[in-house]
């Protein structure tokens, strides 16, 4: 177990920059993802982490050692790959067995410590089984318990849930969370779908074009997003951007709901809203249309609750309003967000 | 009445099956299939069946008209002659060199420049694969002579290493193209988790990408094998002395050495040079087994 720090990292390939000057720091057991829509660069950022690729800029830290320059097997490190990389021609227990064998351990521990990895994830019965004999979840079980037989200091996970359906995914999801939670291994993962990294990360790193957009905790990230991307890369259907001279409102479909399901007299922000379509999803009913009024006409969505009365008439100019402190206000040319007055947010655990 | 009797009565009847015309096609097929194998099986290997049966006729049967079909008598005095009046013996022992060296050569040279081909991209790599290709094009004739050049400059001439050497160099360029296709089908992935898991690059070679690229590896090594036990330019150019002789070199001089062709030696021989080779591929086709590297990837 151990602290990871990445300080000004660049990777620079011929062609193009995959990561462009990324400083963050995992702390001992905290669970960190790297978020962003695929080619972002959060894959080569972790494959720089395991050793596999060299920084052309910067340093990583991996305890107390610059790690920089090591070779991926002196880093101590553990990987699980998008496609498992399990060893086809040898058995599950050989495959869990391997970062033992390599490091030349005694056939009575590896079993003890093969016995113990395949257990936390439940592969007791399956060790003599083939790779290719076993369905995706078992494979992706494998892969997690060779990464953990050997007490790594910093779990890397490249997404490994993405070839998994999308039943099975929740609940491998759900797993994964609990067994980092009792392991409490420091683990960097790596995802583009962010209901994966709200649900896992104890703070999300949100990536785009090989820089780091925002770093923070699922609720800093989804309350107060740092700029639009991550406005509208987070939430979905994502927030509501609406240019207003030289800046940029942004409200949640959540918070955009029609003006009488307000208190009298409670802070809010009135705007117009005209309803093209109604879409039901069982518990909540999307509205697409336009926002309009003194606002430039510009598509936006609300999502009502079933729960909440109301029956939109289409076509029609409607009054809906937003909690003045649900409304985010960011610069129109940068795209920054602008500080938000009484900023305040429970700094807890996220999945204490 | 019994519990049985009722189970027994109440048990619907199978429904007959409706046979088509799709059976019939099926039944037709295979049959055909089956004459055509026998007919391949008889052409290619009726003159290895000749072979074999009359090197156990003596040596005026073998000229006798109509030909007998088994040995009226049968006798090992052809394999007697064999080892007795010639050096036999000396010829089988300096293939077995040859053809074993060229093979392992092949393979470490080959496995480790494939592997180089498939894994590093830097300067001039594919140039170098091509030109390998176009090497292979070139028939023996061609270089046999300019390659005898430089055997005699090395001071290699007449013996077993300047065949060694030859023999792999004219296998290297279909290894390397083969064993590099084997080689692209297998992850990269797997190497990067083996070199994690605290590999280092041979032996994460070693242990994961060498046994699943086995079959590529073993087709190889028979090419390369089979080649080199066969190979009779490079052998008649390059060794002079009796003590050099391979194989094929052997029985050739034999024939017609002093106008008496010694049809039942040279037949006796003929089985001798075959069994090895028959041998080999007994051993290895088990592990020709295709597909090995599938499954280990991707979730479905």
């Amino acid at each position: 177990m151990a602290r990871l720090e990445i300080r000004q990292v660049s990777k620079v390939f011929t062609d193009h920059t995959a990561v462009s000057d990324v400083s963050l720091a995992v702390n001992d057991g905290e669970f960190l993802v790297l978020l962003g829509p695929s080619g972002c660069g959060k894959s080569t950022l972790l494959r720089m982490i395991a050793g596999l690729e060299l920084p052309t800029y910067g340093e990583i830290l991996i305890g107390d050692r610059v790690a920089t320059r090591l070779q991926p097997k002196d880093r101590n490190i553990a990987m699980v790959f998008q496609n498992y990389a399990l060893y086809p021609h040898l058995t599950v227990y050989e495959n869990i067995a391997f970062p033992l064998r390599v490091r030349g351990a005694d056939s009575k521990l590896v079993e003890d410590k093969v016995k113990w990895a395949a257990g936390l994830v439940g592969l007791g019965h399956l060790l003599k089984r083939k790779p290719r004999q076993m369905s995706g979840g078992e494979r992706q079980r494998t892969a997690l318990a060779r990464s953990l037989v050997r007490d790594p200091d910093v779990f890397l996970l490249d997404e490994p849930l993405s070839n998994l359906d999308a039943k099975l995914r929740h609940s491998a999801r759900e797993e994964l969370r609990q067994f980092q939670d009792r392991v409490g291994v420091t683990s960097v993962y790596v995802t583009h779908d962010q209901v994966e990294a709200m649900g896992l990360g104890d703070r999300i790193v949100v990536m785009q074009a090989g820089t780091v957009r925002q770093i923070g905790t699922p609720e800093e990230i989804y309350q107060y997003p740092a700029d639009t991307f991550v406005a509208t890369f987070m939430g979905s259907p994502p927030m509501n951007l609406v240019s207003q001279g030289d800046i940029t409102l942004g409200f949640r479909p959540e918070n955009f709901l029609p003006e009488s399901n307000y208190a009298q007299g409670s802070d809010i922000t009135r705007i117009a809203f005209r309803v093209h379509r109604v879409e039901y999803l069982g518990g909540d009913r999307l509205l697409y249309g336009h926002v309009c009024g003194n606002l430039p006409e510009t598509p936006a969505i609300a999502r009502i609750p079933s729960s909440v009365a109301y029956s939109p008439t289409l076509g029609s100019e409607t009054a809906f309003a937003v909690a003045t402190g649900d409304l985010r206000r960011f610069d129109a040319t940068s795209g920054k967000a602008l500080a938000v007055a009484g900023m305040k947010l429970e700094r807890r655990l996220a999945h204490g | 009445m019994t519990s049985a009797t009722l189970t027994v009565a109440s048990a619907p009847d199978r429904p007959r099956r409706n046979y088509e015309l799709a059976d019939v096609h099926h039944l037709a097929s295979r049959m055909m299939l089956y004459l055509l194998a026998f007919t391949a099986v008889s052409v290619v290997g009726f003159p290895l069946f000749w072979m074999v049966l009359c090197s156990f006729k003596p040596g005026g049967e073998l000229y006798a008209t109509p030909p007998s079909f088994l040995p009226r008598e049968w006798t090992l005095q052809n394999y007697r002659d064999l080892f007795v009046q010639t050096n036999f013996p000396t010829y089988f022992a300096n293939s077995l060199i040859v053809a074993g060296g060229a093979t392992l050569l092949s393979l470490v040279i080959g496995g480790l420049g494939a592997y180089s081909l498939s894994r590093f991209k830097f300067f001039g790599i594919a140039a170098f694969s091509n030109a390998a290709l176009i090497c292979y094009m070139l028939p023996e004739v061609l270089i046999v002579l300019p390659l005898y050049i430089y055997v005699v400059k090395l001071g290699l001439a007449d013996t077993l290493f300047a065949l060694i050497i030859a023999n792999t160099a004219f296998t290297l360029p279909l290894a390397l193209w083969f064993m590099r296709s084997y080689f692209n089908a297998i992850p990269v992935s797997l190497e990067e988790s083996a070199m994690i898991d605290g590999c280092t690059r041979l032996q994460a070679m070693r242990r994961v990408t060498v046994p699943l690229a086995l079959p590529g590896i073993i087709s190889v090594g028979v090419f390369a094998f089979n080649h080199a036990w066969n190979e009779f330019l490079f052998a008649l150019v390059f060794t002079s002395s009796e003590r050099n002789k391979t194989l094929p070199l052997g029985l050739a001089t034999w024939i017609g050495q002093d106008n008496i062709y010694s049809w039942g030696m040279l037949l006796a021989g003929a089985v001798l040079v075959t069994i090895p080779v028959v041998l080999f591929y007994l051993l290895v086709q088990r592990k020709l087994v295709v597909g090995l590297s599938e499954g280990g990837t991707k979730g479905e």
